[in-house]
């Protein structure tokens, strides 16, 4: 059966290296590069992170994005053809969430693939919470998940709220 | 006795002031961006620009005007008495106004660069208020029928001659105006996918709940 | 010299020494451009850092050793990418013709000398 592939993107430390850390069952790949910003972390992904998940007998593979817009080019090449795309931000960093809108704006106006919005940190407030999220991205509540990167559970969530939302859409056809 | 210069000395916000209560045209070359530009004014009034041999609309007039204001390199010289050869329709803007309006204009952008949409971010119209605002308004008209089908900022920058960072910033407006939104591409629904989502959801909910029946979420 | 100007020296130097070269970008290896004599110079300040640090992982999955340079070739020319110590990233375009020995060779010791500075 043939591979499908989620796409993780969102800002600069958003937590799409953790997530992916978090659900995969392989070791992995990252490709991190010393960082010359201040961005408040040392390294940062330059090209993708990597990581799989089997379900069933389905491979599913796990890739996440660099933040930054100068990568804007990697979005569309991990964009293209996905089943599913993730974009988090951080729900204590409104700070980038403007940023973070464009960027969704970007990949979605371009390609043809469905998506939810995870908004992490959910475990230390203050932080905003999802319904508080949607609409200042526009965006339906159902779209939009509150999760904990580093708990597995929580990092599923977005992937089954995904996968929902998918078969609500091809009921409504 | 003659009027010229370079822009990087003088800027237009202090040349057109007193320039414009002249009947006459001012030449501007070797910009960084554009080919050169022709201005003319009579009573206070700036009737006709040309970019190269193109006439402009009220809508690229301010543009130029706004790109020019804040070019340093650029050499200009003045032609009094000078008068449009060709001019389908005379723009009749007050020069005191358009420089107050374009000054806004540009600290308005300044102040929202960062938060410009992407170059290739696609865009349609969203509702069928059209904006009030005059200086909006004039690019709505122009804007609209490409916005209808979907647009990006970079496709309305070519279809319409204008500066890209400009259209970014109309349609960043015109967007909390919510006059347009987002495009979001409609997915492809084909039957395999669906089969699919639905083996992987249950899969998922499996390996991280340990159940298929448990609703994680329920609207 | 401040190490802005010693940049802007080596960049100088290299172009002498290749002057078949279409362009050249030193970076930092996040894909920020540091010196360049380059059109859009910032796209491919991020795109060389993509390949470099792409490159780096697929030398050390496939057991390859420690990544030399990544070579992107097309049938108008080459983009090489080097490494220029654990900061910098020096990419360099060339046209089909060119002789690729000698801009490895040259490359590869201007990258050295970039790293010092870095």
């Amino acid at each position: 059966m043939e591979p499908l592939k989620i796409v993780v993107t969102g800002p600069v430390g958003a937590g799409k290296s953790t997530l992916i850390r978090t659900l995969s069952e392989t070791e992995v790949v990252d490709t991190d590069a010393l960082t010359s910003e201040n961005i408040g972390k040392e390294t940062t992904t330059v090209a993708m992170d990597y990581g799989t998940l089997h379900l069933g007998d389905q491979l599913l593979y796990l890739f996440g994005t660099p933040g930054q817009d100068r990568f804007d080019f990697m979005w569309d090449v991990l964009s293209d053809g996905a089943l599913g795309l993730l974009m988090l931000i951080r729900g204590d960093k409104p700070e980038d969430f403007v940023a973070a809108r464009k960027q969704l704006d970007y990949i979605t106006s371009r390609h043809p693939v469905p998506y939810v919005m995870g908004v992490t940190r959910q475990d230390r407030p203050p932080v905003w919470g999802p319904e508080e999220v949607a609409p200042f991205f526009g965006l339906p509540l159902q779209r939009v998940v509150g999760i904990n990167a580093t708990d597995p559970q929580s990092a599923a969530t977005p992937l089954i709220r995904l996968l929902e939302l998918m078969l609500e859409d091809q009921r409504a056809v | 006795m003659a009027i010229f210069g370079n822009l990087n000395h003088m800027s237009l916000s202090d040349l057109l002031p007193f320039l414009s209560s002249q009947q006459g045209a001012l030449e501007i070359f070797n910009l960084e961006r554009h080919p050169g530009v022709t201005m003319y004014f009579n009573e206070g009034m700036l009737t006709c620009l040309y970019l190269g041999n193109k006439e402009a609309d009220a809508l690229l007039a301010r543009s130029i005007v706004g790109e020019i204001l804040g070019a340093r390199k650029g050499a200009f010289e003045f032609l009094p008495q000078a008068r449009p050869r060709r001019c389908s329709q005379l723009l009749n803007m007050r020069v005191d106004r358009l420089l107050v309006s374009v000054t806004t204009t540009q600290d308005e952008f300044a102040q929202v660069r960062e938060q410009l949409p992407h170059p290739k971010t696609v865009f349609k119209i969203a509702g069928q208020t059209a904006p009030q605002d005059s200086r909006i308004s004039d690019f709505w008209q122009k804007a609209r029928s490409h916005l209808q089908a979907g647009a990006s900022s970079e496709q309305l920058a070519g279809d319409l001659g204008m500066p890209l960072d400009h259209v970014r910033f109309y349609l960043h407006r015109l967007r909390q105006l919510r006059a347009v939104e987002p495009v979001r591409a409609r997915p492809k629904t084909v039957p395999a996918s669906g089969s699919a989502a639905s083996r992987l959801l249950g899969a998922l909910k499996r390996r991280f709940f340990g159940t298929n029946k448990e609703k994680v979420w329920s609207h | 010299m401040t190490k802005q100007e010693q940049l802007q020296e080596i960049l100088r130097e290299l172009k002498q020494a290749l002057p078949e070269l279409r362009s050249i970008v030193v970076a930092s290896t996040d894909g920020l451009p540091i010196v360049h004599a380059a059109v859009d110079a910032p796209r491919v300040a991020a795109m060389a850092a993509t390949a470099l640090g792409l490159g780096k992982r697929i030398s050390q999955t496939t057991e390859l050793g420690s990544l030399e340079e990544t070579i992107v070739r097309g049938n108008q020319g080459y983009f090489v990418v080097y490494a220029a110590g654990d900061k910098g990233v020096l990419a360099v375009s060339a046209p089909a013709d060119a002789n690729l020995g000698l801009i490895h060779l040259e490359a590869r010791s201007f990258a050295g000398r970039l790293a010092q500075i870095l």
